[in-house]
Order: C-alpha cells, then structure tokens, then sequence
C-alpha cells in the first residue's frame, strides 16, 4: 500500500502485509497514520489493499473529520470509508495491552482487515503512574506479539509514537525499533517533513525530504 | 461491647484495629487478627504456578474459590485465593511480581485498602453502631444499625483545635523559627501553652493532647504545615519520640511522600500528603474538600454511605469515596475488583464515533436582556438516567441481550442495554438518589434549624457524589467505567431535552437558551403555574422529574468576551421574582477575579435586581453605573483594603517549569525565593504593583508587609472589563466604557 507521498513511495514502497512498520517523530506521524486507514481501502490497482481499516487509538487523538476529507479527497463513498474504519481508544496502557492482545486478534478473525494502525503506542506507558519496569517489560512483550501478528495474520501492522520533547520515550522506543521490519522517522519542518528510513528488510538506510506544506497532511 | 465504629487500622504484625466510641464518649481498642486476601485468575495455568512461586516467601494461605471475575460475567470461574497474615506482604508480594506474567493472569482486590477490605467482609461501616463479641477466633459484629438509614444516631465525639503561634523571623514563617506558643480549644475550655523551652511546649501539647483525649483534631493547614513543622520542631529540639499525639502511642512521623500534584477535568490541583493520627481524626480544614464544603455531619454520611473510613473519606476525593461504595456492591455480589483496569472501549466504526462522541444537548441562548423567561431544570439528571435505563458498563452493549429484539436502545447509537440484570452502577447511584431524595424531604419536614442543617450538610455531601458519578464513568481509572457508558448517559440526555423542548412548543412556549439539563423558555403570557403545569407534563411524558427553578423578572445572556457577536453558553445573570440572584461565568463566580471587582460586580446586579421588567431594569442603569464610578474613585484615591486586590491564581506547573514570565509564576518564584515549597496546582495570591521591573510586577501576599504602590490603572481596566463587560448587551452604541474610563490621573496609596 502506498502512502500516497510520492518521494516516500518512491523511497521504501509503502506498507506491505505480513509486516510491522514502526513510524516516529513529530506529529504528522498521526496524520500519516489517518490517512494510512483511508488508502487501505483503495483498491490494490489504485495502491490500497481493498480492505477494512483498524485504528487502535493510544493517544486519543483520532481526528474523525481529517480521514473524512482525506477520503473526499481520493474520490471515496466519504461514509463508507468511516464505516470501514474500526477505531477503539486506550486511556491507559492496561486498555492498550488488552486491546491490541486480547481484543485485536479476536477482530482479526472475524472481519476482513487489511491494515492495522496502533497510534501513539508509547504514550500511555510514559504515564508518571506506570512503573518504568512494567513499562519495559511490557513494552518488549507487545513488540514481538506485533512482529508476529503482522506475519500470522497477513496484515500491515503501523505503530506510530510522537517523539516526547524531553526524550522520555527513547527508552522504550528501542523495543519497537528492535523488533519492527521496517523504521521510519518522520520529522516536520515548517514547509516540509523529512523522512528517514532507519530500518527495511531490503533497502538501504535513506532520507528524503518532501517539501510539502504540513496541513495538507 | 457496644458502641460506634470510629477508626480502624492493620497493624504492621498482622490483624486489624478497631477503635469504638461507646455511648459514654469513651474510645475502646479493639484487636481483630483478620488476614486479608487477594484472589487470581488465568487462562494458563503455568502462569498460577509461577505466581505461587513467587509468593512463597510470603506467609500466604492458599485456596481455591469460584467469583465472577467480571461483572459481564454470568457464571463464577474458579479463582485462587490468596491470604496474607499482613496488609504489608500484599504490597511486597505485587512488588516482587514480574510485569510479564501480569500480562496474561489477572490480579484483583489487590489495591482495595484493607481497612475497607476488612467493612466490606464484615458488612460494617463507619459510624456504624455495633456490638462487638469477642471469640477465640476474632471478633463477631453485631450490626445495631443501618447504612441506608437517614436518621441515625452519631457518636459524641470530643474536638480539639490546635493552633499554633510562630515567631517569624522573616517575611514567610519557616520551620526554623521557633514556637512561640500553641492554643487548644476544647470541649472544657481554651488551653494556652506559652512557658517553658520548646521541647517543654512540645510535650506539654502532647501530654494535653492524651488528657483531653479528643477524638478529633481540628487544624488550619495541619497537612501542609502545622504537623510537618510540628514534626520538625520536635526533632530539633529531640523530643520526637516522646512527641505522641494518637491513640496508639505512636510518635509522630513526617509523611514518607511529598503532596501531590494531579489533573481533573484539565486542571492541576495539588494535595499535600496527609497526616493521620491513628485513633483519631485528624481535620485538616485546608484541606479536606468534604469537611469545609458539607461540615462534618457531610463527611460522616459519605464515610458511612461509602463504606469509607472516616479518616480515609476526610482526604480523599469524592470519586474515590464512591468508587468504594462501587466497590461494597460488586463484593456483596463476588465480583471481584480488577487491579490495573484494563476493560477498553468497543471497537466501533469511525462512523459510530461521529455520531456518539458528543456531549450534552446545547441551544445557544440570544445575546441580550430578556424578562418573563423562566427556567426548567431536571434534577440529578444523568444519575437518575444512568439508574433508569442501567446505564453501567457490563450492560451496554451486553452479549446477553444483543440479539433481542425487544431490548432498551441508546438513542441515536446502535447500542442495547442489558434487560437481564442491574449494574453495579446503578445500584449504587440507586442509594445515593433515594437518601438524598429523603434528606431533601426530611429538610422540609423539619422546624429545628439544627436537624435541618444536618439533614442539609448530608444531601450536600450526597449531591457531590452524584455529580461525580457520570465523570467517573469516563474516567480512565474508575473501577467501573467505560466510555460506552458515558457515550450512552450523553445520548440519553440529548432526548431528554430535546425532548422537553418539542413538548414545551407543543404548549405555546419558545426556548431562549438549552443547556445539558436546563432550558430557559418564553410563553405569551405565561404564568408560573403554566410552568408548573408544563413541568407536569414533562414529567408524565419522560418519567423523569422536571422542576420548575421559577420565573425570571429579567435575565441577561452575556456575548463571549472574544467574540461580541458569539453568545456564551454558561455566561449570565438574571434575578428571579422572589429576588434570588442567579449569576454563572461572569467575574463575580471566578476564582481569580479580585474581590473589589467581585464586589463591584455584585453591587451592580443588587442595584439592578429591583427592577421588575426589561423597562425598569433599563431605567436603573443609570445608578448601576453611579456604583461603578465610586468603585473606580475608591482605586483612583486609595481607599481600597490589600485583601481586597488579590488575585488568586492556580499554578499550572512548577515554578520553575514556567519559561515565560506570567503573572503567577513571577509571584510563585518570588515566595519560592523566600524559602516556601510551591507546587504545581497551588494557589498563589498576589497584588499588581505599579512598577517597571517586570521581576516585581506582582508581590505575593505573604510578602505584603506595608503600604504597596498598587497598579491602579490596571485594576480600573479589570473593573471596567467587567462592569462594561455585565452590561455589554444593552450598550447598544458601545460607549460605555469611553463614558466610565476616568481621566488618567492616578493617586497612589
């Protein structure tokens, strides 16, 4: 699946089945994510999947109008597209772990899902209440119960997680990087977002920067 | 033994206290060797095994039980339990868990506080009269009363107020200056003690303090400062372990953890630790939201209702106490408590999140000035539709009922409601509604204006509960919510008035303004009993109790401040015709508003109230704004009091989190320069001053040590702000405040 952001498609390819991407750095990673879901329900011709979306929120920061004009914009039923558009919100990281390992799995099963999208992962685990030898822990669990699902399920898995200001999520980020096939870093400027692959199965490490104006996103 | 139950606390060698008051005022000790316990669930049993691995190193008891380990369940699932000789090894035990195996087996009861734990297995509660037998096994409990009662009878509790007299030897008291003196006002009189060294103050307090016996200390900012310097003193002046003021002949201990700073619907507060007197009760009234907002008979209905003890009721917030009487419902029913909650919302649509995410139902009102207008209001309405409609997490959108075809909907959402059973939450709120309703009749019923205030203080403190219940639906950490539930409240509410406002038009009015629970309505004509009837009406159609707030003989919807053209939801003032004031979102209710400006703004409505129409209310303006030129002259002149220029600001963060020089943190750096402690969510009072250096624009009014050169010129623009502000509707050519703004010259105090 393309992004639909030609010097990044043109970059690594896109999203693949099978495989878990982990997307950080500024806050257009959540735009990416968004957008992600409505491109998964192009058809495969027109760079999509044809298939339904999930949106595991972790930062309770869906924006519901934004996959609307997005979906407007690529010519798509605007309804339809929300329709296809499975969300869920976490408000604390136990939420998160039962969503994405008790509940997500069971979703799988019953419904056709071509891209799962899990925003802001690391969030809730930098919560001042959350023990940071819990928060490792399971930090590391989730991330190889993601790898795998992506490979069981044949599905794109996208985690993003916005970069905290004073580097708390440095720490636990290193899990999803470590375990992730593919990493991209995704920082916005004012007139562009830079992009740098860290990680691909087959391609080299690489940065590209697309001068794009950041509310378009 | 008979008597009430005041305190009770686990011992560090197993076991529970329990403090009675008998009838007499005396306070008895009584020891319960109870273990607490904790139960554990998984799907793979290699994870029970690892877990009892790690548990033996504990003193634990084993056993196997059957509980529901949710309340969606139907069927009880065989849990294990595990007893622990102390409260303590519970604590050591989860910390010596490894987080992995968390992840697929379930802990629970575990962060329920024993001392409640110990009520609820018992069936007690505080203030509860009891009669205690004693076994070879424990203590048997006898119930003499009953928790759902709204006339009980309470113990007579003995108070001591202690204040303390410092010898300040800079502008802000310190805990190195030394204690000058201490006044304890009893039941038996006032007690000063001023002689003698300080160690000899100290323990003289202490020896009072065992002689008088008080149940309860009252202090000012015991939490925050008279204990911890108390504390300080005493280990100065190495007394401390002589320093007992409880019943347990504990010396006193600083608190192990700093206060407390936390979010609550996006503000920060802070809370300084508390400091408990084991036996007693300590009050802090700076600190114990309950106490200074419902008095003390307030505190004891929540403690009793909640099933929280007094001590723990006193510091915690309301949530917490009626997340404990959540807590009592599902023990009573085997349910058990979930640590770590980890029940996230239902995957829905995009779609489904457009149309469910909303709030309440909102008509803007019409800018302007408006007479015969009268109000409608439901009262406790979102409690009363969560109990109606079994608005609680384990029935939305329930298994059980989802292919029923007769099963209750959410309006609007494609949700059913669970037909086959009664949640946890609305059998909770069930409770809190029917007291209320019955101190609320017991109010009227009553001649005795003491019997009346206690009956007033208890429906207050019930009241905040109810509030707090639909907030802790959504609430991420409530034992018992769910955003679904929350999402369902809102959308029933939406059809309650949207609703009332179809059938107010059938009947001839119009609405002006519609908010969450309220509509203000205009009927050709219309007399109150019209009102009345209308409320009937309602009532008849939704099931649901309207009542009549009254009619209005003017009410003024005020603009945004921002915007002129945009009318403000919560933003008005209006007098009823029995003279009673109402006044929402103008300066008068802020917080940081200086009390000049509040008064200004109060004496301008109290001069307008008389006007019983649009015309007279127009016609007195002219006096209302004669008020406000005094009010001006007075800033211009001098003649103000300090108090009356203080602004009251809550820190959003730690002073020295601020990178940009606002107000309070300017003011905030000042004190901590001084030597205080500030956090983040303190208030922090201050005085603008007529300066250039931006470093002392405001002094905080612990510094205020003088006369101060007052910024008048900015005060005159916040009274302005607001007078103009208060009358922005009828200034039609928008040159009040031109004609209110004096000539620029400015004496100074």
């Amino acid at each position: 699946m393309s992004f639909g952001i030609k010097d990044l498609d043109e970059m690594f390819g896109g999203v693949r089945k099978n495989q878990f991407t982990f997307l950080y750095g500024g806050k257009v990673c959540q735009a990416i994510a968004e957008r992600l879901c409505v491109r998964s329900q192009l058809p495969v011709g027109d760079g999509g999947f044809g298939a339904a979306s999930v949106f595991i929120d972790g930062g309770n920061t869906f924006d519901v109008y934004h996959a609307s004009e997005y979906a407007t914009m690529l010519y798509l039923d605007r309804d339809k597209v929300l329709r296809d558009i499975k969300v869920s919100r976490a408000f604390t990281c136990y939420q998160l772990v039962n969503l994405i390992v008790d509940k997500l799995p069971m979703l799988l099963c019953e419904q056709s899902i071509g891209l799962v999208v899990i925003s802001n992962i690391l969030d809730l685990f930098l919560d001042s209440e959350v023990d940071l030898k819990e928060a490792k822990h399971t930090v590391n669990f989730l991330s190889s119960f993601l790898a795998q699902l992506a490979r069981e399920k044949q599905i794109a898995l996208v985690a993003t997680c916005p970069t905290q200001r004073n580097g708390s999520d440095v720490l636990l980020r290193q899990f999803l990087t470590g375990r992730a096939q593919v990493v991209l870093k995704a920082e916005q400027r004012v007139r562009e977002v830079r992009f740098t692959l860290k990680k691909h199965p087959s391609k080299q490490p690489a940065t590209q920067t697309t001068y794009l104006v950041a509310d378009a996103l | 033994m008979e008597g009430w139950l005041f305190d009770l606390h686990p011992t560090p060698e197993g076991g529970m206290i329990i403090w009675l008051i008998t009838r007499r005022g005396k306070a008895l000790r009584l020891h319960d060797p109870w273990r607490p316990s904790i139960y554990a669930w998984t799907k793979t049993p290699a994870n029970i095994a690892s877990l009892l691995r790690e548990q033996r190193l504990f003193d634990v008891q084993t056993t196997s039980d059957y509980k529901y380990v949710s309340p969606n369940d139907f069927q009880r699932t065989k849990v294990l339990r595990l007893t622990f000789k102390r409260s303590s090894d519970i604590t050591r035990f989860l910390r010596n868990i490894n987080p992995t195996n968390l992840i697929e087996t379930r802990l629970f009861n575990v962060d329920v506080p024993v001392a409640q734990l110990y009520l609820y297995e018992k069936n007690l509660f505080p203030l509860a009269l009891v009669r205690a037998h004693i076994t070879g096994e424990g203590i048997s409990w006898e119930l003499l009363d009953d928790a759902h009662s709204c006339q009980y009878e309470t113990p007579p509790l003995k108070g001591a107020k202690i204040t303390l007299h410092i010898r300040k030897s800079a502008r802000v008291t310190s805990f190195n200056d030394p204690l000058n003196s201490i006044t304890i006002e009893a039941p038996s009189g006032v007690l000063a003690i001023d002689n003698g060294s300080e160690a000899e103050k100290l323990l003289e307090l202490a020896r009072r303090i065992q002689e008088i016996d008080p149940d309860i200390i009252l202090t000012k900012n015991g939490d925050a400062f008279v204990f911890p310097y108390l504390i300080h003193r005493a280990f100065q002046n190495q007394v401390l372990s002589q320093f007992i003021l409880d019943r347990e002949g504990r010396p006193l201990q600083p608190t192990a953890t700093r206060g407390k700073s936390y979010f609550s619907y996006g503000r920060i507060y802070y809370r300084p630790s508390p400091i408990h007197l084991l036996g007693r009760l300590h009050l802090d009234a700076c600190n114990d939201f309950i106490f200074e907002d419902c008095g003390l008979q307030g505190l004891i209905e929540i403690a009793r209702t909640c099933r929280t003890p007094l001590r723990r009721a006193s510091r915690e917030t309301i949530g917490t106490n009626m997340t404990s009487l959540q807590m009592y419902q599902a023990f009573r029913r085997d349910i058990l408590i979930p640590w770590k909650k980890n029940e996230p919302e239902d995957f829905k649509t995009a779609y489904e999140l457009l149309k469910a995410d909303r709030g309440g139902f909102i008509l803007e009102p019409k800018i302007g000035l408006f007479d015969k207008i009268g109000e409608i209001d439901f009262a406790s309405l979102y409690p009363t539709l969560m109990m109606k409609h079994n608005l609680t997490p384990e029935c939305i959108s329930c298994q059980c009922c989802a292919h029923t075809k007769t099963a209750m909907q959410v309006p609007e959402l494609d949700y059913n409601l669970c037909e086959k059973r009664i949640g946890i939450v609305p059998h909770t709120l069930r409770i809190l509604l029917r007291k209320r309703a019955e101190y609320k009749t017991l109010m009227t019923k009553t001649t005795d204006p003491k019997l009346r205030n206690v009956h007033d203080q208890r429906q207050a403190a019930l009241k905040w509960c109810l509030v707090t219940s639909f907030g802790y639906l959504g609430y991420r950490n409530a034992r018992f919510g769910k955003i679904d539930a929350h999402i369902g409240v809102c959308a029933f509410a939406r059809k309650v008035l949207r609703e009332t406002i179809e059938i107010a038009q059938e009947r001839g009015f119009s609405v002006v303004h519609g908010i969450v629970d309220s509509v203000w309505l205009t009927g050709e004509n219309a007399s109150e009993d019209d009102y009345v009837n209308l409320c009937d009406a309602i009532e008849e159609r939704l099931g649901l109790p309207a009542s009549f707030e009254g009619m209005y003989r003017w009410v003024v919807f005020l603009p945004s401040k921002v915007h002129t053209e945009l009318p403000v939801l919560n933003r008005y003032y209006g007098v009823f015709r029995d003279g009673k004031v109402k006044m929402r979102g103008i300066e008068y209710r802020r917080r940081d508003a200086p009390p000049i400006i509040k008064q200004c703004q109060r004496d301008m409505i109290n001069c307008l109230a008389s006007a019983r129409s649009r015309e007279e209310f127009l016609a007195r303006l002219p006096e209302a704004l004669r008020l406000v030129r005094r009010y001006i002259d007075r800033l211009q002149t001098g003649r103000v009091d300090i108090e009356e220029l203080l602004i009251t600001k809550q820190l959003s963060k730690d002073p020295s989190e601020y990178k940009h020089n606002v107000v309070q943190a300017i003011a905030a750096k000042q004190l901590v320069h001084e030597g205080m402690q500030i956090s983040a969510g303190q208030n922090i009072s201050y005085i603008i001053q007529e300066t250039r250096d931006i470093e002392k624009c405001v002094i905080p009014s612990e510094l205020v040590s003088g006369p101060i050169r007052y910024n008048a010129a900015k005060y005159i623009s916040m009274l302005l702000d607001a007078a103009v502000g208060l009358l922005s509707p009828v200034d039609q050519d928008g040159t009040l405040r031109q004609a209110l703004t004096p000539s620029p010259h400015v004496r100074v105090r």
